[in-house]
């Protein structure tokens, strides 16, 4: 039996095909503005690219911000429940997950057997996502690609106090106005996500081991910020991205 | 393969039954607005402005009319007008962190909204307590110097679990004391005397008003709930501003028997065999988004407890003497929940959750309001360690849409849905 999920975030829509609990593919494109369209896109992408026809698709389940345009799914579930099924698949032993989307970061508690235990979400604001870093990313003039790695180098990381991604900005660009050097602010950046997220993650009690996904898990200064601050490894999986659209594939054939 | 698509959310379109009385509440609410009037047009008759916690009855007692700056601040975000209202303050000044209420207060008395819009007039006194919240203190002494009316505070000392007897026997001679104070001010400010036969009529249907909200809440025990929180939110207003005035009574003895009727016949709120999920909600609800419970009926979610409205009514003793009279009014504004300390609050929590038979709990944390939203995450905590159910925090404001965002609530109740099922099926 072949199942899909298909994840439509802020960002970037996500597709993941599974067949008799084996992951057969990912697809990852832009969301654009039209998460009905780029739901279809995704899916229809993703079968043209595997060869796999639409009829051969036992069931889908959407998930994501956009998971209620996608019209053809047979049932939707929140992108907490789909990670934790995603990275339990991706190792069965995970405890704690540590989501950083587009516009919202999650940590979620599993119990031994990879069930939700408790979750929590970032506030209402943009600080501690990876709207955050696309922002600051232009303010440094840097390729987003590069911002972690380069915030990797630096010895003396700046302090940026600020918890506003607004007022980030500002005292930013006066960092740099003070001479700090870019791979400083950089590292400071990460720093000030990894201090946000660690005190979401105080509150759902984190147990190890901590595997981080979402699309900011590409970004390994902030891992090593984590890190940093919580003491701790954080795994991170080559499938980190389309971990949601994984786990709405697995959800799905159990449907 | 044919796909046969639910709508949104596996959501279903079910919507909750209200009960047949339900509407009756317009009665007390336009015999409050038809008071006011009264009140406001003959000369010898006296308005004040009055706070949660307040003892009301007082004011009845007195022929004062208790106008309420809460309740109004509550009809503006219904209305739709609490935003323009809070920003209308802050652009006066008040830092966005102040207390939605005040700030929509501040704001219906600045720009002279109308009463139905949630305006309030001119009081004859502002009387005001800091029993279950600190910003009423300066919220209505700033209000009453602006408005220049003469104003009076009393301070209540907060009643631990542990607090010894002798203790608590001081902090009540502390604050019958203040009662004196607040008579005597009365008194000299409205002209008003106090009219003992008066007194022990006003408590009497106060008393009853309390107990026919109880008996409410027994009947909510049932399964599924006959009356749910997204009624009771609006319902519970006679005990907010009408506690000793028939009117409330008559109302509450109504919703009691259809309440009745409902359990008799094993039926609840929810269209047969849908309930699913009983939950509790813990704070103040989103006034300007009163859907919010109502809507949770299409994942088969109803409120079926909420120590919010139960705490209006707590249980009241029939007193013969005066000071007896002062001596339980006092104990029973230093009893209030939310001023209890954790421990009891956790105990609390685990006997209602055991009681209404609750799968999870939403416990609302306000931005607006600390003694309700105080130690949340180690009640949610506790609640989780020691009944195994969801409890989701969401992070919200009572009286400011803008601290609500739709897609954000929506995933995470969404999520709370989740566990709650997934609870279930283990």
């Amino acid at each position: 039996m072949i199942t899909a999920g298909i994840d439509i975030g802020s960002i970037t829509a996500k597709a993941a095909l599974f067949k008799d609990g084996k992951l057969l593919a990912t697809k990852v494109i832009f969301t654009g503005y039209n998460a009905e369209a780029a739901g279809l896109k995704v899916y229809e992408e993703i079968l043209a690219e595997t060869d796999i026809d639409k009829k051969s698709i036992a069931k889908v389940v959407s998930t994501g911000y956009g998971r209620n345009s996608v019209k053809i799914a047979d049932r939707s579930y929140t992108e907490i429940m789909c990670h934790a099924a995603g990275a339990h698949f991706l190792n069965p032993h995970v405890r704690t997950i540590i989501d950083i989307g587009g516009q919202d970061s999650k940590a979620i508690l599993l119990d031994d057997g990879g069930k939700v235990k408790n979750f929590v979400m970032n506030d209402k604001c943009a600080a501690g996502t990876g709207r955050f870093l696309e922002v600051m990313a232009r303010a440094m003039e840097v390729n987003l690609d590069e911002f972690g790695a380069l915030s990797i180098k630096s010895k003396h990381p700046s302090k940026i106090s600020s918890l506003c991604t607004v007022f980030a900005e500002s005292e930013v660009i006066s960092l740099i106005a003070k001479g700090n050097q870019r791979i400083d602010i950089i590292a400071g950046i990460h720093e000030s996500i990894a201090s946000r997220i660690s005190s979401m993650i105080g509150r759902v009690g984190i147990k190890e081991p901590v595997m981080i996904t979402g699309g900011v898990a590409r970004n390994v200064g902030v891992i090593h910020a984590l890190e940093k601050k919580l003491g701790m490894n954080i795994e991170v999986s080559h499938y980190a991205q389309v971990n949601g659209a994984i786990g709405a594939a697995i959800l799905a054939a159990s449907l | 393969m044919d796909k046969v698509k639910k709508s949104g959310n596996n959501a279903r379109k079910i919507k909750l039954k209200t009960l047949p009385h339900a509407k009756d509440l317009k009665w007390p609410m336009l015999w409050w607005i038809g008071m006011e009037k009264i009140y406001r047009m003959l000369p010898w008759k006296k308005t004040a402005w009055t706070c949660a916690a307040f003892p009301i009855e007082l004011m009845w007692i007195y022929d004062i009319f208790p106008d309420h700056p809460e309740n109004m601040a509550t009809v503006a975000a219904a209305r739709k007008q609490s935003q323009r209202l809070i920003e209308h303050a802050e652009s006066m000044g008040f830092s966005r962190d102040l207390c939605s209420y005040c700030k929509t207060n501040v704001g219906a008395y600045d720009t002279k909204i109308k009463k139905t819009l949630g305006g309030i007039s001119k009081p004859d006194i502002v009387v005001c307590t800091n029993a279950i919240c600190d910003t009423h203190w300066k919220w209505f002494q700033i209000m009453a110097d602006k408005m220049n009316v003469p104003f009076f505070m009393f301070d209540i000392p907060k009643s631990v679990s542990g607090t010894d007897e002798k203790t608590l026997e001081g902090n009540i001679d502390y604050v019958v004391n203040q009662f004196y104070d607040l008579m005597t001010f009365i008194e000299k400010h409205t002209g008003k005397k106090m009219n003992e036969k008066r007194l022990y009529k006003v408590l009497d249907r106060s008393m009853e008003l309390s107990n026919l909200w109880r008996e409410i809440f027994e009947h909510r025990k049932s399964v599924p709930s006959p009356y749910s929180g997204a009624e009771t939110s609006a319902a519970f207003f006679p005990l907010v501003v009408l506690p000793g005035v028939q009117i409330g009574i008559n109302f509450f003895k109504n919703i009691l028997a259809d309440i009745k009727n409902l359990t008799a016949k094993g039926e609840g709120t929810m269209p047969k065999g849908q309930e699913k999920y009983r939950v509790m909600w813990e704070g103040i609800p989103f006034w300007y988004r009163m859907r919010f419970m109502y809507d949770l009926a299409q994942y088969g979610a109803v409120i079926a407890f909420e120590p919010y409205t139960y705490s209006f009514a707590p249980m009241k003793k029939k007193c013969l003497t005066m000071e007896e009279t002062l001596r339980d009014v006092a104990k029973l504004i230093m009893d209030t929940p939310y001023a209890y300390n954790l421990e009891r609050r956790i105990e609390n929590f685990e006997k209602w959750i055991d009681e209404y038979k609750l799968d999870g709990v939403i416990l609302h944390e306000n931005m607006s309001c600390r003694p309700s939203s105080a130690g949340m995450v180690d009640l949610a905590e506790a609640i989780r360690r020691d009944k195994g159910i969801p409890v989701l925090i969401l992070q919200c404001d009572m009286n400011d849409p803008r601290a609500y965002s739709e897609e954000q609530i929506k995933t995470r109740v969404e999520g709370f849905i989740e566990l709650m099922e997934a609870n279930k099926k283990r």
